[in-house]
């Protein structure tokens, strides 16, 4: 793949670095998704993403930027791609779920900050990644301090607009997050000379309903009593959708979802002998497959994430009823303040979540995963705990990072953990 | 028997790979859309992964319908789920 290395050197990228990422990425995927027995036929298009990660969708961002067209980078799943498509922008994922980023990061930031935001900034001062050099503007959100503090930090070297999040749920939070989603789209549209009509905003939001929608189907197909996919595909599945073409991606999870249908009707079982797992907890940015490889490969499948990877990026539609852009932007507002996220207080709809969740997709049991110095989550951990515990789930917390260090150990602990599900 | 546990098909672009993918899987023979292993290039990109026993009538099948590749490579990695190396 010649072309990648033209491409990555116009964007100035540092090459010699990014090939140590090269090296080690075809591996961990042969590990991790090669070796996987019964994988679902449509499961080639996400290969074939993966396969080229920081080719295929990068080419197709330099190709819309010569056209005139705006990217915008986020990093979170409160903001709203709706209000970035209708201006007729792309909204990308800036991922960060790789060791290979964090020493980067380290030089910025204070050693004990959670690995996911060290990566952002080893992302992208180290131009070791095309998303970060093809993002014109970065969208920030004020869901963590450190997040908060470190989009300072990136603001020096790259356009940055920050949305504040509130962080309670009353009915003026939503009023205030409404009005931070009309700023985006003053920003998008002073960015983009594009206006966002009534015409544009409603087929923006009907856009991403379809992709949400696909997701909450394929999710739904994982609560069958005959798992057609595993937890790890479906994970990948949710990570490239943050980056991927939005009416493209919502085909492919479709055409999966078909797929899954005639699999589970054909008696296809990934759980067979397996323990079924509820996974909870901070997100798992590509490529960080190793809880749920950690868990695969010790007697259990995961059927569930309640994570910003998972319902949480998709749950509950953008009500379509708006008429005028002011209601518009409320009901995208009321959609994503639905989310339930640990940086607000109190949070308890996120246990309840959880509670249904592992109900609904029969698990066995809930392993909390978080990562390291994440304070909301890691507060959380003991009244979700509680909270499973009520209700007779047994529950296994875990605080983990992105090396490799660790692997062994905690497999001990998630297999002591499937092996006393019984 | 083949000389190697696993064989690429290596391409210049990702056209060309989705091209002999879609030919191969039409055919009935077992290929797998996979990154390209470090050790048959330097750069990262899509490579098919296939049968040893097949490379030969897959060469027919290219020079036939006049599909575009750069190599056949035959490689001796292994996939292991137990590694638990991550990148």
């Amino acid at each position: 793949m010649a072309d990648n290395q033209k491409m990555w050197a116009d964007l100035g990228m540092n090459l010699e670095m990014h090939d140590m990422l090269c090296a080690v990425l075809p591996g961990a995927i042969g590990d991790v998704f090669m070796s996987q027995e019964n994988r679902p036929e449509a499961m080639d298009y996400f290969d074939m993403v993966l396969a080229d990660v920081h080719g295929l969708r990068p080419a197709e961002l330099v190709e819309f930027r010569k056209n005139g067209g705006k990217v915008f980078g986020t990093f979170c799943a409160y903001v709203p791609d709706e209000v970035i498509v209708a201006a007729g922008a792309i909204a990308t994922g800036l991922c960060a779920g790789s060791q290979f980023w964090v020493p980067g990061g380290e030089r910025y930031l204070p050693a004990n900050t959670c690995p996911l935001i060290k990566a952002m900034l080893g992302a992208r001062f180290d131009k070791t990644c095309p998303f970060y050099r093809l993002a014109d503007v970065y969208i920030g959100e004020t869901t963590c301090d450190g997040k908060k503090k470190a989009y300072e930090i990136l603001g020096t070297d790259v356009p940055m607009h920050i949305m504040d999040l509130p962080q309670m749920k009353r009915e003026k939070d939503y009023l205030k997050w409404a009005d931070e989603i009309k700023d985006l789209k003053d920003l998008v549209e002073k960015e983009t000379g594009t206006v966002v009509t009534e015409e544009k905003l409603a087929a923006a939001i009907k856009l991403i309903n379809a992709k949400r929608g696909a997701l909450e189907r394929l999710y739904a197909l994982r609560r069958n009593a005959n798992v057609p996919i595993s937890g790890t595909d479906t994970l990948l599945i949710s990570q490239i959708a943050y980056y991927d073409d939005p009416a493209r991606f919502t085909a492919m999870v479709n055409k999966l979802c078909d797929e899954l249908e005639k699999r589970i009707a054909d008696g296809v079982n990934l759980a067979e002998g397996k323990k079924r797992i509820l996974i909870t907890g901070t997100p798992m940015a590509i490529p960080n497959w190793k809880l749920h490889n950690l868990v695969e490969t010790s007697g259990g499948i995961v059927v569930c994430e309640e994570t910003c990877t998972g319902t949480r990026y998709f749950e509950n539609q953008v009500d379509e009823s708006g008429a005028t852009l002011d209601e518009m932007i409320q009901n995208i507002a009321n959609r994503y303040m639905s989310i339930n996220c640990a940086c607000f207080t109190p949070n308890t709809a996120r246990a309840d979540d959880v509670i249904r969740l592992a109900k609904e997709s029969k698990a066995d049991g809930v392993i909390d995963v978080n990562l390291m110095f994440c304070q909301t989550y890691d507060i959380e951990g003991r009244s979700l705990e509680e909270r499973c515990k009520a209700e007779g789930i047994p529950f296994l917390g875990i605080e983990t990072d992105y090396t490799d260090n660790d692997a062994q150990q905690l497999k001990t602990r998630i297999g002591a953990f499937i092996e006393l599900l019984g | 028997m083949a000389e190697y546990l696993h064989y690429y098909i290596l391409f210049q672009n990702h056209t060309d790979a989705t091209a002999m993918y879609r030919t191969l899987k039409s055919s009935g023979i077992y290929a797998q859309i996979s990154p390209t292993p470090r050790e048959l290039s330097v750069c990262c990109g899509v490579s098919l992964l296939i049968h040893g026993e097949d490379v030969e009538h897959i060469k027919e099948i290219a020079a036939d319908k006049k599909l575009n590749y750069l190599s056949i490579d035959g490689l001796n990695n292994t996939f292991d789920n137990t590694r638990h190396k991550y990148g």
